[in-house]
């Protein structure tokens, strides 16, 4: 490995000599570019979007691979805009579900301005980040999440601030040869988005106007007034209270023994998820004007979105303003500029695992027999709302209407590049790029209605953070094809600084005067707790490649790419990123004669390493951090560092065919691919005598492997076309190794476990297997426990005894479930008929778990929460065959622990947005006079989902803490909208 | 073909390409070395004294999270306190001497992170500057002599929990020196001890000093409570050589403490002109100098709170958990007409400065009324002295969740009473009950008659001033090592006796037939711990 300055400087100049040598060669018998004979590549799709649209043609992007004359031969999924417009997904990540083969998408939340989990080619990490490198217009822009935001487990994607109508097409870089070029950042893949450019001559203004609403999800079934009472009776009796101490104990709050000043509290049937859920709006306004000539070519856009979410008073607002321009200054240099400015505002509630303030799943928890306000005797409701309750829950009704979650987000981002064309088959780009983004959160918690926590009867928080993104970036890129065309050869090399700080600031005020003060000001007394966190990191990068065509028959390419990250200790900063391809484009052959049944086939191969460097910033070196003490500055040595400490390193090895036939009417791609990812983020535990307790290590492997097949067809009868899209990945994701001394097994907040271990998946949920409910305690063999404390008995769920001891105890869990999808994909129609034309667009995931949180609350029968209707079918007396275990206060047999009981199958196939557009004829000359198109369009998203998943939908996952994968903590569902859309061209 | 390699336009691009990249690679190495602001790379830090300050200062640090193991430990296990009604499994278990290795408090993490810190400071330390003014020679050796009776005070903890322990005074700053230690004998550890507390003797300071704004020193009352004097280092001295059964050393420690000069003993309980003041040994801390020695400091301010009201209180509105309650055996040691009555003077048996409303009281929310079913230890609830009555008044209460009592380590009270062990074991009765009687007459109680002395055995002795530090040191901390270092010295009944007294009835059997053996007296290994550790063996 190259690890000194010399040895760098050799390494360039090498190539340097190398570049030359090819231009040499290459040099004297060329023919400029725009001789050359179209590339008809099916999979250079980039190329295709030029020819579409030509306007953009001098700035496509697919990063460093961006070669226009030969085949392209990584693996890339392209996707145009027409593919995207429709949906009502306000993030990159939620507009590829389905989209691409290869790429799992999960929309974790159905909050307005949520993201998705994206997954290419299955999860490669443990506790590493899992989001790919998003470059927008050549700007690697921000796209981790805040770990920690203050709405709890909220999305705070900051990928939503991109508005998606700006975007003309993404381009999802996949195997190792495209990814490769992005060296330490690019395990998780790469997704290149580019913006519309503008055009020369022609001016184009397109307006789009869209208006609609979103339903109310389906709601969970839960006991009604008089049936949680009964419930509550029961509970009561199970803990072996006589029905004298029900009706002077929990009787209070069933109107048993209840005082009559009290009655308003307790005699009421509120469906609090109707409190919660309500319709939301969908508005959306975007403009683009495009215009240009030779010298200066422009666009200009800027949108308005508002989505109100299906949580009653959720909402996100965004305004986005984009401008684009590429001007030339004399014959050889052009500058290509774009700036963007995003505002965005976010009203927000808690989401995931937090039980007393995730309003839905509150709502299904809390007691129907209370209500939203207060009452006075004469039964006039009050201002205020209710208190939380005997149960310990708070009002959901005060968690919608008076506790506050904001989020507000200022962004800009842009970049100017000088292309200076030193003839036509060299440039040299010197980039700069910014991407600066302050994202304000507050959350306030009122005392009225809720709980207090501790000495805490109300908060407010506020966090302010500031990322601030600055990239240099050098390019010299060389494009030649010899004057017989028969030779093709391009090479880019460059370099690139890249340093970005973050600036977060924290404060917590308590306790203020009342609920209508956020804080009382200036009293530093009611400050409870302030913290900041100002991590700065660097990436110094060194990039080449080179790519050689024969007649576009056989392509050979390498590249490589040397990051320097700041990230890790001195001696350990620098990493190499080598990637070869290869294909063979077998119809170019001469034995292949033209108009055959077989109109293209390509085989392609490659093979390389990629790094992934979202392992956090303070693992390498010892750190001494505060322990303060009295009240004054302490110090502690708080963090073992390790010098060894390194990124996660990913080897892929990509195979390809792509395949045509019938005049390219029917379109075949198939990928293998084979991805092993090592030095994976890891934490060991340490023995208490060394005064630490963990110690973070590069140790442990992944593998995934899978094959991606996308299927296209063309069919064109007169009038009638239908173009359609399909695409189907399986993936098996296994773990080859893990470091000595971790406890395989790993515990979530919320109960629910997974193991990591040689062989098992990322992902898996390890617990009990429930194989059902004994009818009777004689049939009862299995001790509950060594000690069998409390035994088993008729009504207790049967659990596998998978160590065949007679015992059920820890050592019977096993994997009961995998969160992973054996396939998924989706399906896109379009089907056009004159004016008409109708998009149908399908997605589905298929054998992938979830662990139902929210059911395993509802139907755990072991305390006063309301509970789901599903437990009226409970074992009641000896004899009875049910599915649902009998009700015992506190569960002290465990009918209600981790087990497969609360594993669901989460898989769905969706309609996820069907459109009708109507494209009217504009045949009058006075309309045709002012607009250039008009078109009317209704679409419905989400319409309707076959799935067998009992919650509000199959889509579940946390966005925060990612690797909770597949956990179901009442995640809001996806929406369904439905709206109508006019866009006129001008 | 040449012609074209030459190319003035090639030539150029390639002069300002690799002009670019020379200039970046020199400027690598810099752009890569980026110093975190939120946190300091150690490397980067003791570069001054107030670096090293600020290390001494996180040392002590430690302290605070094992207050709740001195509390649990020192007491659930003897018969001063029992299991509230919060109790959970691992307090139980440690109540009737039953405890398993899945255990918390079995978890000796804390301890061995107090010897870390010290061991990195006692080895790191030289790295600060010194200069004459603000960090000399002295001072230097000072912190080092602190931190090393930090790391005796964690060792000596250490081993009367668990017997014969891992021993190491090397500093983990590298995961290379995370050793996978098995046990070192207990005996060479305490001779390790005592080694640490011989130089901690000589190195540190009679009392602290601090800077004035000038520059100027100025002796600071409340640091000398907070860090390691000589007088302090006696004390554990006095302790450790008590355990080791060495009289003569202990009496000469307490000699040496007391002519260090720093300690004059204020009776401040007696005599009705000055009043029942006892209780302010426990709320007055700064201000009350002479009494506390060493204690762990807490300050709600910076959230820096302990556990002992979440332990001690009753209150769930304070955040109170019930955990741990005064026993029958404790109260009626204080108070022997409770729960029916309690006398508001001293009498020969009923302790009216210590007892109700002072070591314990009544439970929330009437902390005033004798009688109460659930009394409570109120040395780190308590503002002040609560006034046994009948009716409820606004009791003297630290405000909710402000759990920021002080803890005392050692203070003059345990000293005295360590003395008087000494002083009678070496044979010196007369002197061991005039050290008796001073912290019994600084409570306000009657005194033992010199004649004691003659007409008393050893053991005798012995046992009063065992109960004279239940009555003066309740819930410290102190009290199931002081069961266990008289039972050592021949005299197991005193520990079986007194925990089974405490125990119901159904217990005793167990308890008879466990704590016969000495070495069910010790904690077991935590299982992680042996699991993690391949070396390490259950005892």
């Amino acid at each position: 490995m190259i690890r000194s300055r010399h040895q760098i400087i050799r390494f360039w100049g090498l190539t340097i000599l190398g570049f030359g040598a090819f231009y040499t060669a290459f040099g004297q018998n060329s023919t400029s570019p725009a001789k050359l004979s179209k590339i008809d590549s099916l999979r250079a799709l980039i190329n295709q979007r030029d020819v579409q649209d030509s306007q953009n043609a001098q700035n496509p992007d697919v990063g460093y691979l961006g070669v226009k004359n030969q085949p392209s031969i990584g693996t890339i999924s392209v996707l145009q805009d027409n593919r995207f417009k429709e949906l009502t997904s306000q993030s990159i990540g939620s507009l590829l579900q389905g989209q691409a083969a290869g790429v799992h998408v999960i929309n974790t939340s159905g909050a307005p301005g949520s993201g998705a989990l994206v997954n290419i080619r299955g999860i490669s990490t443990l506790n590493a980040g899992t989001t790919p490198l998003y470059i927008v217009d050549g700007v690697p822009v921000r796209s981790i999440r805040n770990q920690y935001p203050l709405a709890l487990n909220a999305d705070n994607d900051p990928l939503a601030d991109i508005n998606p109508h700006d975007i003309a097409s993404i381009a999802v870089l996949k195997d190792a040869y495209a990814t490769a070029a992005y060296g330490v950042r690019a395990a998780n893949g790469v997704v290149i988005v580019n913006t519309y450019g503008g055009t020369s001559g022609k001016t184009l203004l397109d307006i789009t106007l869209n208006n609609g609403i979103s339903f109310v999800p389906k709601e969970l079934s839960v006991l009604n007034a008089d049936q949680y009472k009964s419930y509550i009776i029961d509970e009561e009796t199970s803990r072996g209270q006589t029905p004298a101490q029900i009706t002077s104990g929990m009787g209070r709050y069933l109107l048993l023994s209840t005082p009559s000043n009290q009655r308003w509290r307790y005699s009421n049937n509120t469906d609090w998820q109707q409190q919660v859920l309500s319709r939301g709006s969908f508005n959306d306004f975007h403009l683009v004007l495009r215009g240009g000539d030779a010298v200066a070519k422009y666009s200009l856009m800027a949108g308005y979105t508002n989505q109100g979410g299906v949580i009653t008073g959720t909402s996100f607002d965004r305004f986005s303003a984009r401008f684009n321009l590429d001007y030339k200054v004399g014959k050889k240099l052009t500058f290509l500029n774009s700036l963007t400015f995003i505002r965005s505002d976010k009203v927000l509630k808690d989401e995931g695992n937090a039980p007393n303030t995730n309003p839905l799943l509150l709502a299904t928890l809390k007691s129907p027999t209370l209500t939203t306000l207060q009452h006075d005797p004469t039964g006039n409701t009050l201002r205020d709302p209710d208190s939380s309750d005997y149960a310990g829950r708070n009002n959901p009704y005060a968690i919608i209407y008076r506790m506050r979650d904001e989020n507000n987000s200022n962004r800009i981002f842009g970049r100017i590049t000088g292309q200076y064309t030193f003839s036509p088959y060299l440039n040299l780009r010197i980039g700069i790029a910014a991407d600066f983004d302050r994202l304000n959160e507050l959350r306030f918690v009122p005392s009225a209605g809720f709980l207090p926590v501790t000495y805490v009867q109300r908060y407010s928080a506020q966090a302010n953070s500031t990322e601030l993104m600055v990239l240099n970036e050098n390019t010299l890129n060389y494009e030649r094809v010899s004057k017989s065309g028969d030779h093709a050869f391009s090479a880019y090399l460059g370099n690139s600084f890249q340093s970005t700080s973050l600036d977060a600031k924290y404060v917590k005020a308590i306790n203020s005067t009342a609920d209508q003060f956020l804080i009382n000001t200036n009293d530093p007394n009611f400050i409870d707790s302030i913290a900041s966190q100002t991590p700065t990191w660097r990436l110094i990068s060194f990039f080449a490649g080179t790519q050689y065509s024969y007649k576009s028959k056989y392509t050979i390419g390498a590249n490589i790419r040397a990051d320097g990250s700041s990230r890790f200790a001195a001696g350990h900063q620098w990493g190499y990123f080598p990637a070869v391809a290869v294909s063979w484009h077998a119809t170019k052959e001469d034995f292949f004669k033209p108009g055959s049944f077989l109109s293209d086939l390509t085989l392609r191969a490659s093979y390389g390493i990629t790094g992934n460097d979202d392992v956090g910033y303070y693992s390498a070196y010892n750190y001494i951090v505060a322990s303060p003490y009295q009240g004054y500055s302490a110090v502690k040595l708080g963090i073992l560092g390790n010098p060894d400490f390194t990124w996660e390193q990913t080897t892929q090895f990509d195979g390809g065919i792509d395949f045509s036939v019938l005049k390219n009417s029917i379109e075949l791609t198939a990928n293998f691919y084979n991805r092993v990812t090592g030095n994976l983020l890891n934490s060991i535990a340490l023995p208490g005598i060394s005064g630490f307790r963990s110690y973070t290590v590069s140790e442990g492997s992944v593998r995934n492997r899978g094959v991606e097949l996308s299927l296209s067809t063309h069919v064109k009868k007169g009038s009638f076309a239908w173009n359609s899209g399909f695409n189907i990945s399986f993936n098996t994701n296994t773990i080859l190794s893990m470091p000595d001394r971790t406890n395989p097994i790993v515990n979530y907040p919320g109960g629910f476990s997974t193991i990591l271990k040689a062989g098992s998946p990322v992902g898996a949920f390890y617990g009990y297997n429930a194989t059902g409910v004994y009818a009777r305690t004689s049939d009862v063999t299995l001790k509950n426990g060594a000690t069998n404390a409390i035994p088993f008995k008729g009504g207790d769920m049967i659990y596998e005894d998978v160590d065949r001891n007679g015992v059920i105890d820890t050592n019977d869990r096993k994997i009961i479930g995998n969160a992973n999808p054996k396939f998924f994909g989706g399906f896109h129609n379009t089907f056009s008929y004159k004016m008409f034309d109708l998009t149908v667009f399908m997605d589905f995931a298929y054998g992938n778990q979830v662990y139902n949180a929210q059911r395993a609350a509802l139907e755990s029968m072991s305390n006063y929460d309301n509970q789901s209707t599903s437990i009226l079918n409970r074992w009641r007396q000896e004899g009875d065959v049910s599915a649902m275990p009998r009700l015992q206060y506190g569960d002290p047999e465990g009918n209600a622990r981790f087990s497969s009981r609360w594993i669901e199958d989460g898989s769905y196939l969706r309609f996820k947005a069907v459109t009708l557009g109507y494209n009217l004829p504009l045949k009058s000359a006075r309309l045709n006079s002012v607009f250039k198109s008009v078109r009317v369009q209704v679409t419905g998203q989400n319409l309707y989902t076959f799935t067998k998943y009992k919650g509000y939908g199959p889509e579940v996952g946390s966005a925060v803490n990612q690797i909770m994968y597949g956990a179901d903590y009442a995640s809001i569902p996806q929406a369904k909208v439905v709206y109508i859309g006019v866009k006129l061209g001008l | 073909m040449m012609k074209t390699f030459f190319n003035k336009r090639l030539t150029f691009a390639t002069i300002v390409v690799v002009s670019v990249l020379v200039t970046a690679i020199s400027s690598c190495k810099k752009f890569l070395d980026v110093k975190p602001t939120d946190v300091t790379r150690a490397q980067d830090f003791l570069g001054d004294y107030w670096d090293a300050q600020y290390m001494l200062r996180g040392t002590y640090e430690e302290l605070q999270p094992l207050v709740d193991y001195m509390f649990v430990l020192g007491e659930v296990q003897a018969d001063w306190a029992k299991p509230g009604t919060g109790a959970d499994s691992d307090i139980v278990q440690l109540a009737e001497h039953r405890v398993k290795p899945t255990n918390r408090y079995t978890n000796w993490g804390p301890y061995y992170d107090l010897i870390n810190r010290a061991n990195y400071l006692i080895k790191n330390i030289y790295r600060v500057p010194r200069d004459q003014n603000n960090f000399s020679l002295f001072m230097m050796n000072q912190y080092i002599g602190e931190a090393k009776y930090l790391r005796a005070f964690a060792y000596f903890h250490l081993i009367r929990n668990w017997g014969d322990v891992p021993f190491t005074t090397t500093p983990v700053d590298d995961i290379s020196k995370v050793s996978y230690l098995s046990v070192t004998p207990q005996n060479t550890i305490l001779d390790s001890i005592e080694n640490d507390l011989t130089q901690a003797f000589t190195n540190t300071d009679f009392a602290i000093n601090v800077f004035n704004e000038d520059g100027t020193l100025r002796q600071s009352n409340e640091q000398t409570r907070h860090r390691v004097c000589k007088g302090t280092v006696c004390a554990l001295q006095a302790e450790v050589y008590l355990w080791r059964n060495k009289y003569a050393q202990a009496n000469a420690a307490c000699q040496a403490w007391f002519n260090t000069g720093q300690y004059p003993f204020i009776l401040n309980g007696s005599g009705p002109t000055i009043g029942d003041h006892w209780f302010d040994i426990f709320t007055l801390g700064n201000q009350l100098f002479n009494e506390p020695m060493f204690m762990v400091n807490f300050s709600y301010a910076t959230r820096e709170t302990s556990t002992l009201m979440a332990l001690t209180s009753n209150d769930p509105a304070s955040g109170g958990k019930y955990v741990v309650a005064p026993s029958d055996v404790a109260i009626k040691a204080y108070n022997p007409n409770w729960p029916n009555s309690v006398s508001v003077t001293n009498t020969a048996t009923d302790d009216a400065y210590r007892g109700f409303g002072g070591t314990y009281a009544g439970g929330a929310p009437s902390y005033n009324r004798v009688g109460s079913p659930n009394p409570v230890i109120w040395k780190y609830l308590g503002t002040g002295k609560v006034a046994p009555a009948t009716i409820d008044v606004p009791p003297p209460v630290r405000l909710p969740y402000r759990s920021e009592g002080d803890f005392h380590i050692t203070r003059q009270g345990d000293m005295y009473l360590l003395w008087a062990e000494a002083l009678n074991r070496v044979g010196d009765k007369s002197n061991a009950i005039s050290k008796l009687n001073a912290v019994r007459g600084r409570a306000g109680m009657p005194t033992y008659p010199s004649t004691t002395a003659t007409t008393s055995t050893n053991d005798q002795i012995e046992d009063l001033i065992l109960k004279e530090r239940g009555l003066e040191l309740g819930y410290e901390g102190h009290r199931w090592y002081d069961l266990m270092r008289v039972a050592r010295h021949g005299r197991p009944r005193v520990l079986i006796d007194a925990v089974e007294n405490r125990a119901p009835a159904s217990l005793k059997p167990y308890l008879e037939s466990t704590l016969t053996d000495p070495n069910k007296w010790l904690l077991p290994y935590n299982a992680n711990e042996l699991q993690l550790n391949p070396n390490l063996k259950q005892h």
